[in-house]
């Protein structure tokens, strides 16, 4: 019966796969319509000073659709399946053996409202499940999350080389099985679910961006609004740390990019980024799992400052070869949060700072038109005054290489 | 102990090299014998997950070839070679490609792993059991000129039953295998694109990406097809072997 059940699922998703896509061409006969897929796959080995080295792998699978019914509508469809394996990370806060798989489904509108404003909305729907641990199945993990939402965005094209958009979003971050295990013991089990959802947030983003010719500048602010965790605070009654206040993070991004073509085959196009993250939560830091020993108090722990300029460039070697390189350079610097000796105790007198360089090569060789492969090498460097690496690596070196064979229709 | 060797040559004769690994307190501790352990234990985790795997070089889920009607495939490596799993894979067209409405495929899989019934029962055992096939559906559409874009679904079955009486367990470094049982199921979404470079000459290449509903299993594909033979690699990122390459024969008519 459990087997017939499966038998009828499959049926049913297939058919509803079926459904979904036929239709696209059945209409093909009177509408435009662009099919899009690619399939991308990188396989190497990276090589950290500190811990194992191991084999990487990540996936990338795009399917898509667009359809035009006339010349001022368009729409696109488009799903994601997005696999990342092991490997060096670029954000803080994540161990190398991490793994994540992506689901992504979109569907955007373009509409031509005139010759000058254009205006596009998005849906979308994302889930991402995380692996930590090796046995660990898929859809159980702590960072799972839903993100729903859309996005719309008017633009003005002044002529055919200057455009300004404004861009406003709405996502909804849910985080079904996170629970903040520190506060279901201090509760005790009859609690538990109140520590449940402390991760859920809405975010809402709007940014303005001007293009004119190759050089873009884009503005956007962030507002992340937690809905149930709070803020932790200095000194309540014992056993209460959490004040009524929710927590409440605000994010400033600023980017300036420039395309510039030297010659007929070289490409470089430099840009930096500026970011500033401010967030009313603190940290308090327990000695141990179920320490009785009064936690200590750090204020404004979150808040940073965040720079960093890249320089991609590439060469064309001929029509078939292209060589390309991008230096990177990331610095982080937390606003109040003190960093740690090797032993773990707080230095009161520093605030705790990130350089991060990475230099990523590649071989691209591209025999036709839909396949790309490229042999690559990245050098990671991170240094910072944080030196407490027991759960997280912060300073380190890495080597990575390997092949991404690239199929594009 | 006859019996468990050649249970062993059967079910897990790729992962003979570590028996030595874990025996050698040297080569354990090295980085690569240690990788070697992990795999290993990989596989006595979950020794379902790893016969799943290679079940999936069996199977080929692209579509029939323009202007043929059906397909037989086997596929000799790493299953019949050198596990004696033994397959056929056939395909047949049932509706071709016209105007607006797709090409229809249906297409099934079945083995058998063939050395499991060479075995000789004894009291206390249980006879093995061996499934192994899958079936689906695969609908395509020319996109240009050699280029087929292609999705469908599919339902795939592996499930093995040995149960060893205590004189026949065999040892694997510090662990002792009596029983090795699992039945894993799962139903497949997948698209994917061929693409033929000269109608003339049946040389193609396949992409393929799907995702199993219920384990959540990635799988990747990319196989490069002539006239009667193939070979290509399946992905698998959270396997026991991340890479499976494959080797197969066909015939399409």
């Amino acid at each position: 019966m459990k087997n017939l059940f499966k038998f009828l699922r499959g049926g049913v998703v297939l058919l509803l796969a079926h459904l979904f896509v036929l239709p696209v061409f059945l209409l093909s006969q009177e509408l435009k319509i662009i099919p899009y897929y690619s399939l991308g796959v990188v396989e190497g080995a990276f090589i950290p000073n500190k811990g194992d080295w191991n084999f990487s792998v990540n996936l990338l699978s795009d399917l898509g659709v667009m359809v035009k019914p006339s010349e001022i509508h368009s729409f696109i469809g488009f799903y994601e399946l997005k696999y990342t394996g092991p490997g060096l990370k670029r954000q803080e806060g994540e161990k190398f053996t991490d793994r994540t798989m992506d689901h992504l489904v979109s569907l955007r509108h373009n509409f031509l409202i005139s010759d000058s404003y254009f205006l596009k909305s998005q849906i979308n729907y994302m889930k991402e499940y995380k692996r930590t641990g090796s046995n660990e199945p898929w859809g159980t993990g702590l960072y799972d999350f839903d993100r729903m939402g859309g996005m719309i965005s008017v633009g003005r094209k002044f002529s055919d080389l200057t455009v300004l958009s404004l861009t406003g979003q709405y996502h909804t971050m849910k985080f079904p099985n996170y629970t903040d295990l520190l506060a279901e013991f201090q509760a005790g089990s009859g609690s538990a679910e109140s520590s449940a959802g402390k991760q859920n947030h809405n975010i809402i983003q709007a940014g303005v961006s001007l293009d004119v010719d190759t050089n873009k500048l884009a503005f956007d602010i962030i507002l992340m609004n937690y809905t149930k965790q709070h803020i932790a605070e200095a000194t309540l009654s014992a056993g209460s740390y959490y004040g009524s206040d929710l927590q409440k993070d605000i994010i400033y991004n600023v980017s300036a990019r420039r395309i510039q073509k030297v010659g007929e085959t070289f490409t470089i196009a430099p840009e930096v980024a500026y970011k500033v993250k401010s967030s009313n939560q603190n940290y308090l830091h327990f000695e141990s799992f179920g320490s009785t020993t009064p936690p200590v108090y750090f204020d404004d722990y979150y808040s940073y400052n965040e720079f960093a300029f890249f320089v991609p460039a590439a060469i064309a070697l001929s029509k078939r070869f292209e060589f390309s390189v991008t230096p990177e350079w990331d610095y982080k610097l937390y606003k109040n949060r003190n960093p740690r000796n090797t032993d773990g105790v707080f230095l009161t007198n520093e605030k705790q700072s990130n350089n991060m360089f990475i230099l990523d090569t590649g071989l691209c060789f591209k025999p036709n038109d839909v396949t790309r492969t490229t042999l690559f090498y990245v050098f990671q460097n991170q240094k910072s005054n944080m030196k407490y690496e027991r759960y997280l690596p912060y300073n380190y070196t890495g080597n990575y290489m390997g092949i991404k064979f690239e199929y594009t229709f | 102990m006859k019996k468990a060797k050649i249970i062993f040559t059967v079910v897990a004769c790729c992962l003979l090299f570590v028996n030595g690994a874990v025996q050698g307190e040297d080569f354990e501790d090295s980085a690569i014998g240690q990788e070697l352990v992990n795999i290993g234990l990989k596989f006595l985790d979950n020794p379902g997950d790893f016969f799943f795997n290679l079940h999936m070089a069996n199977e080929d889920f692209s579509p029939v070839p323009f202007k043929k009607h059906g397909s037989i495939r086997w596929n000799f490596f790493p299953t019949t070679l050198p596990l004696s799993w033994m397959n056929l894979n056939l395909k047949v067209k049932a509706y071709g490609e016209k105007n607006f409405v797709p090409q229809i495929d249906i297409i099934g899989q079945y083995g058998d792993l063939l050395g499991l019934r060479m075995l000789e029962i004894e009291e206390g055992d249980v006879e093995p059991s061996f499934n192994d096939y899958s079936a689906g559906l695969v609908f395509s559409k020319t996109v240009a000129e050699g280029t087929q874009f292609y999705w469908g679904g599919k339902y795939s079955n592996v499930s093995m039953e040995v149960k060893l009486s205590s004189s026949s367990e065999v040892e694997f470094g510090d662990f002792k295998f009596s029983e090795v049982k699992f039945d894993i199921k799962d139903t497949f979404i997948f698209a994917g694109i061929t693409h033929q470079k000269n109608m003339e000459d049946p040389k193609r290449l396949v992409v393929q990406m799907g995702y199993g509903l219920d384990y959540k299993k990635i799988v990747t594909r990319m196989m490069m097809s002539h006239e009667h033979y193939e070979w290509g690699i399946d992905i698998l990122p959270e396997g026991m072997f991340v890479i499976h390459p494959f080797m197969g024969w066909h015939w399409n008519f």
